[in-house]
């Protein structure tokens, strides 16, 4: 079965600091995995680097079998990214934006899922407003409408849940759900770690530039019977230890 | 999932600003109708300038033409190539950055827009060298000059695709004016400053002026030395007043009064602005220009005292400087050259209303 999501030995450096050494990961349709890790782990980094805005030193990257490399073109066309608020286009309104992305990636026809997603946010009061007149919360769930436009096979979402209300995360969540059991692939970076132990099927612990746990679906429901505190606990041993060494 | 290949996005993009900034003078008339009357009265200003000069420029470009044509015409390329580098540098770092940077655009559509936009650089460049040498009489030297923009256009395009890896930013220590522990506003201003009038900015001056210099005599080392003065000046008045807007963003929630650490943010730029002109007035005075010195050296004052106040004044709201600027300083021109004593104290007032303006902005004084 084709993986959403190939990455194999992932290396970048920013001068002298290695930021990524050696990532490999592996990512099936249908999973919503968590990317989790400290501040300065990479996680940010790992995730421009499969978007493709990040040129890396050495390693290969596959999106739904795919070669970036080889053909960015279709390679992007099977990834969703939900863009970091502050670089959407200040002058332009949500609904432009939706409708300029829609019309790049060919999926005109689907704008009407994507305002029934806007509605579900609770963004659809300000698909009119420009973006600069949209508090950070907002232009979160502009970045998330924009994300999930069409189906593509991956999504990623870098700390997409920050600045949402709970209404909206609560519909952001049961989104990604259905679009796993439609059989896309979620990688969510996040330093939440509750909801990664309770609404992810996988989590990953990026630690120095290295994958340096991967739990599956059975260790996060260990973790949440757990009394001494579960996932949160399992990452805190690791950077102790990480630190120690 | 098929992305479509021959939609530009970035051509959309430019489509819809210019919607909806056609929809916002629609619904703002009498703001528009000021806006369209101040850029109006500021092309007439320059216009009349231009015409006012147009003995001097052809003096000026007629005794460039006779004695050091090739110089010229390098200058020009080489101004020419600079911009377009840092255009096309500009270009590819928006385009890797912006919010549609992971979006599948193809190739040819980038290629595309990144010749017509190349194209419409050296188009806005040409009109501009053909304005000037017609102005100046100097017809003939139309297609060598076009020729020479050409020429830098596409060696600046072709520079800027050599693949350079980003550079690791200097750590703020390394710089030479900053010690640790020291955290007063000006010395961030200082930081701005010198990276303002780092070497590698300041190469594309030194070359021109490199050009200009082995044609002989001092009137032709001077204007290079001077650009090169006045460009660097330029850059480093740019970085230390931009801190001024920076200062609000990050100051503007804290328990500050604007008066206790707006005034201390101008202690650079008014440093700057004075070691300039004195510098500037010594050279005149020296080549027995001293009027010279008193025609170029006050309106600059003038006008850059004008700049400073009104970034300081609407440093909250940094996308109306240039807008007031332009309005404060056109107003000015106008009047002294309508009705010159009355421009000494309109230029008073405009500072103390724009001063006033400056520190009532955000939290008041006690």
């Amino acid at each position: 079965m084709t993986a959403a999501l190939e990455l194999s030995a992932i290396h970048l450096r920013h001068g002298p600091n290695h930021v990524l050494r050696g990532v490999d990961l592996r990512l099936q349709g249908g999973e919503l995995v968590g990317l989790i890790g400290p501040n300065g782990a990479g996680k940010s980094s790992l995730m421009q680097v499969i978007a493709g805005t990040q040129r890396r030193d050495g390693g290969s990257v596959r999106i739904a079998g795919i070669d970036l490399d080889a053909d960015p073109l279709a390679a992007r066309a099977a990834l969703g990214v939900a863009v970091a608020p502050e670089r959407l286009p200040a002058l332009l309104s949500g609904r432009q934006c939706i409708e300029l992305v829609a019309d790049l990636r060919g999926q005109r026809d689907g704008l009407e899922q994507s305002w029934a997603l806007a509605e579900r946010l609770g963004f659809a009061p300000w698909l009119d407003h420009p973006v600069h007149a949209c508090s950070l919360g907002t232009r979160q769930k502009l970045a998330i409408v924009q994300a999930l436009i069409g189906r593509p096979p991956l999504l990623l979402l870098d700390e997409a849940l920050n600045g949402l209300d709970p209404l909206a995360a609560r519909a952001l969540k049961d989104e990604l759900r259905q679009r796993a059991d439609a059989g896309s692939a979620v990688l969510l970076a996040t330093h939440g770690l509750e909801v990664a132990e309770r609404f992810l099927d996988r989590a990953v612990l990026l630690l120095d530039g290295r994958i340096a746990a991967d739990w599956d679906r059975d260790c996060l429901r260990d973790f949440r019977a757990d009394p001494r505190g579960g996932l949160e606990f399992a990452v805190a041993e690791r950077l102790r230890g990480a630190h120690s060494s | 999932m098929s992305a479509r290949a021959d939609f530009d996005p970035h051509s959309a993009v430019r489509a819809l600003l210019w919607r909806n900034r056609l929809m916002g003078w629609r619904a703002r008339p009498g703001e528009a109708a000021f806006l369209g009357a101040a850029l109006g009265l500021a092309a007439l200003l320059l216009g009349a300038l231009l015409l006012s000069q147009r003995d001097n420029l052809a003096a000026a470009l007629g005794v460039l033409s006779d004695q050091g044509p090739l110089a010229g015409l390098l200058a020009l390329a080489l101004l020419a190539g600079s911009a377009h580098y840092r255009q096309r540098r500009r270009q590819r770092r928006q385009w890797a950055r912006d919010w549609l940077a992971a979006q599948p655009v193809s190739s040819p559509v980038r290629r595309r827009r990144r010749w017509r936009d190349a194209a419409l650089h050296w188009a806005l460049q040409a009109a501009l060298t053909g304005i000037v040498l017609l102005l100046a009489g100097l017809p003939a030297s139309l297609p060598p000059a076009l020729a020479a923009l050409l020429a830098g256009a596409l060696v600046g395009q072709l520079a800027a695709d050599v693949e350079r890896r980003p550079k690791v930013r200097r750590k703020l220590r390394e710089t030479p004016f900053v010690q640790r522990g020291a955290g007063r506003p000006w010395r961030w201003q200082l930081i701005e400053l010198s990276a303002a009038l780092a070497p590698r900015r300041l190469a594309i001056l030194l070359a021109l002026a490199t050009v200009l210099v082995p044609r002989g005599g001092l009137w032709m080392i001077l204007p290079a030395l001077i650009l090169l003065m006045v460009l660097a000046t330029l850059a480093g008045w740019q970085r230390s007043v931009g801190v001024i807007v920076q200062a609000q963003r990050w100051l503007a929630e804290q328990p500050l009064p604007a008066r206790r650490w707006l005034p201390r943010l101008g202690v650079v730029p008014l440093g700057l602005l004075g070691a300039s002109c004195a510098l500037a007035a010594l050279a005149c005075v020296l080549a027995d220009h001293a009027t010279l010195a008193w025609l170029l050296l006050l309106p600059t004052f003038a006008l850059a005292l004008l700049h400073l106040a009104c970034v300081m004044a609407h440093r909250a709201q940094p996308r109306r400087i240039a807008l007031a600027m332009l309005i404060h300083a056109s107003v000015l021109l106008a009047v002294a050259q309508a009705l010159p004593p009355l421009a000494l104290p309109l230029w008073l007032t405009q500072l103390g209303w724009l001063g006033r303006r400056a520190l009532t902005t955000g939290i008041p004084a006690p």
